[in-house]
């Protein structure tokens, strides 16, 4: 099946003060239609840089994207306008994402009203259909945000990213802020709304529960860098890379007895500015040797369809095979 | 809604009670005799002892006080001037409307000149016409007014020869001295102006706005100048209050028959009831703004709720949630 959306070698530097910041450096995904790719990583990894950069809400420093095989990295800003209707975003905090001087319906219809949907009356059946789909009573048409809670706020969020049927959504951390019964709801809805309106999620998050519940694919980022890029089942089964591994360890385990690996990361992330070269995650890395502060590791795929960026990945991973009862 | 504007202007009374008290408090301690200046210094003192009892000035100061609020509350009477004798209600209201003008004019110039610098400024942070607008912005804030109108007077009046240096008669009078009291109202309104929207622009529903489609300037103007309002409008408010007290300096370089310069000729004569009736009307307008504003807050922003309205709202809401 063709991708929706490719991204080749996508990169984003902001020049600070203190010298050129590396944000997302080289990275390359594709999406196929009706799924999800997950992006995870800690803090400041870039995987939000990545989502903004694919919606040209930055521009990117280099690299190409395309979107249904058509080349959308240098567009002109109507061609922008009208992607606007085909790919949407959703926001961590609905909060701070819905402005606060405007009521549930108005914001809802905004995208319509700029895209000439149509009469004033079909705007409004169109705004209460996407809220019946969403699961917001037509009584809060006139709430304003703050008057919500955090879940219905979201779902004003997502039904006004899909009011115009956009088929790529990227969801930016979309449950981080909610109670965890709410995030439930909400996850459950985005699942719903996939099958039924054939949508394309880009789903980015740090939490990995999250992550593993609603992707079929799963990219893990350090630093800009793409270091891993598998099935979302694979992942958690057979993760490779040392970070991958790191990260999995660290997810909580309901079991008093189990869950005694656990891999603790020492050592502070590594600065993103002005890298010389070397894997990125070298000063943290249990086995890192010296090739690996002096060499850029390739990103590379270890087994069908299963890639990773790491030099030692087959000896890594072989070390644990033999340890293996 | 009216409920709470009527509670309002209850609750100004006793603001310019407050007002009225401490004034009369100032003037009644301050040097200098109303008496001995009305009749010169060379004037017997038999004389000036009659003026100050025939002007009630010998009476206790609580007896004095007492006298001036009953005839405010029963007649409407704020006394007459000791210098021309005239009703000081009708001396205040020639001046009042040439005072209102003037404000106008200072209130027009400076939101033209502050507030599209101070949205370009934002939206275009560190350029080069933030940094210039910035840069003019602190340089007109420490200008003081005086000399700023005295620099207006050499150049447009005197080397120019383009506009009038005093007086009020026509449009051509305004100019000069809206620029002076403009200025540095436009620099302070600049300033708000930038922080506040710089403080929206980088908001996450600015960058929802521009994923929807939405045009560039329609996102600045719409979702981010809307919400950087509430500063602005409490800048604006504060200008135009201290406007309507009128200007005081500046209605004296420029010779504009308004309050500020009735309050400053009062207060040379040692006019009291003047002085007195000119401080009320500035508190009172000074009120009537403050609330305006208030009442504009619950307009431009729904998160404020007026008082008595927000009971009805949170029953509502109730309602719903039920």
């Amino acid at each position: 099946m063709e991708p929706v959306l490719e991204v080749r070698n996508l990169k984003k530097y902001f020049d600070t003060p203190g010298g050129r910041l590396h944000a997302v450096d080289d990275v390359s995904f594709s999406v196929k239609k009706k799924q999800t790719l997950g992006i995870v990583g800690e803090s400041g990894c870039g995987k939000s840089t990545v989502g903004r950069l694919v919606l040209h809400l930055l521009d990117h420093t280099g690299g190409e994207i395309f979107y249904n095989g058509e080349n959308i990295s240098k567009i002109s800003s109507k061609r922008r306008y009208e992607l606007c209707s085909q790919m949407q975003m959703i926001f961590q905090d609905p909060m701070s994402s819905l402005d606060p001087r405007m009521t549930v319906f108005q914001t809802i219809a905004e995208p319509l009203v700029i895209f000439k949907y149509g009469s004033k009356d079909k705007i409004a059946s169109r705004v209460y259909e996407i809220m019946d789909t969403v699961g917001i009573a037509r009584r809060l048409r006139d709430s304003y945000p703050h008057e919500l809670d955090g879940g219905r706020r979201q779902r004003v969020g997502i039904a006004r990213a899909l009011v115009l049927c956009p088929q790529v959504i990227i969801c930016d951390e979309p449950v981080s802020a909610l109670d965890v019964s709410i995030q439930a709801q909400i996850l459950n809805l985005m699942q719903d709304l996939q099958a039924h309106m054939e949508l394309t999620y880009l789903f980015i998050t740090h939490d990995l529960s999250v992550v593993r519940y609603i992707s079929h694919e799963i990219m893990v980022m350090y630093l800009g860098k793409v270091v891993e890029h598998c099935e979302a089942k694979e992942l958690f089964r057979f993760p490779l890379h040392p970070y991958t591994k790191a990260l999995l360890s660290a997810v909580p385990v309901p079991d008093v007895d189990g869950n005694k690996g656990r891999i603790l990361l020492k050592g502070e992330i590594t600065s993103p500015i002005d890298r010389a070269p070397g894997c990125r995650f070298a000063a943290r890395c249990v086995h890192a040797k010296e090739k690996c502060f002096k060499e850029n590791p390739r990103y590379r795929e270890i087994q069908n369809g299963h890639r990773a960026a790491c030099h030692y990945v087959e000896e890594i991973n072989h070390m644990k095979e033999e340890e293996k009862p | 809604m009216i409920n709470y504007i009527l509670k309002r202007i209850g609750m100004m009374i006793p603001v310019l009670m407050g007002v009225s008290l401490l004034v009369f408090t100032l003037l009644h301690f301050a040097p200098g005799d109303p008496a001995r200046i009305m009749l010169g210094d060379d004037a017997p003192v038999e004389a000036i002892e009659a003026k100050r009892e025939e002007l009630g000035l010998k009476d206790p100061f609580i007896t004095q006080y007492v006298r001036y609020v009953t005839n405010i509350v029963t007649k409407g009477d704020f006394g007459n001037s000791f210098k021309s004798g005239q009703p000081v209600a009708k001396l205040i209201m020639e001046r009042y409307p040439t005072t209102l003008k003037m404000a106008g004019a200072c209130l027009v110039m400076m939101i033209v000149m502050g507030l599209p610098i101070g949205i370009v400024s934002a939206v275009k942070q560190y350029s080069l016409i933030d940094n210039l607008a910035v840069t003019i912005g602190l340089v007109a804030v420490s200008m003081p007014n005086f000399w700023l109108g005295m620099v207006l007077i050499i150049l447009f009046s005197v080397k120019l020869r383009l506009l009038p240096a005093s007086g009020f008669y026509g449009w051509k009078y305004w100019i000069l001295p809206a620029m002076t009291v403009g200025f540095s109202n436009a620099a302070g309104l600049l300033r708000t102006t930038r922080s506040s929207m710089l403080e929206c622009i980088r908001q996450d529903y600015v960058v929802t706005a521009r994923a929807k489609g939405q045009k560039e300037s329609y996102v600045i103007l719409h979702h981010v100048l809307r919400n950087a309002l509430l500063p602005i409008f409490t800048v604006v408010g504060i200008s135009f209050g201290i406007m309507l007290g009128g200007a005081i300096v500046t209605e004296q370089i420029f010779s504009i028959p308004g309050i500020g310069k009735l309050m400053i000729d009062s207060i040379n004569s040692r006019d009291y009831p003047v002085v007195q009736g000119a401080v009320l009307l500035v508190a009172f307008s000074f009120s009537i703004i403050n609330l305006s504003v208030d009442i504009l807050y619950s307009l431009i922003d729904p998160r404020i709720k007026i008082q008595g309205k927000k009971k009805e709202r949170k029953e509502e809401h109730k309602e719903v949630e039920a």
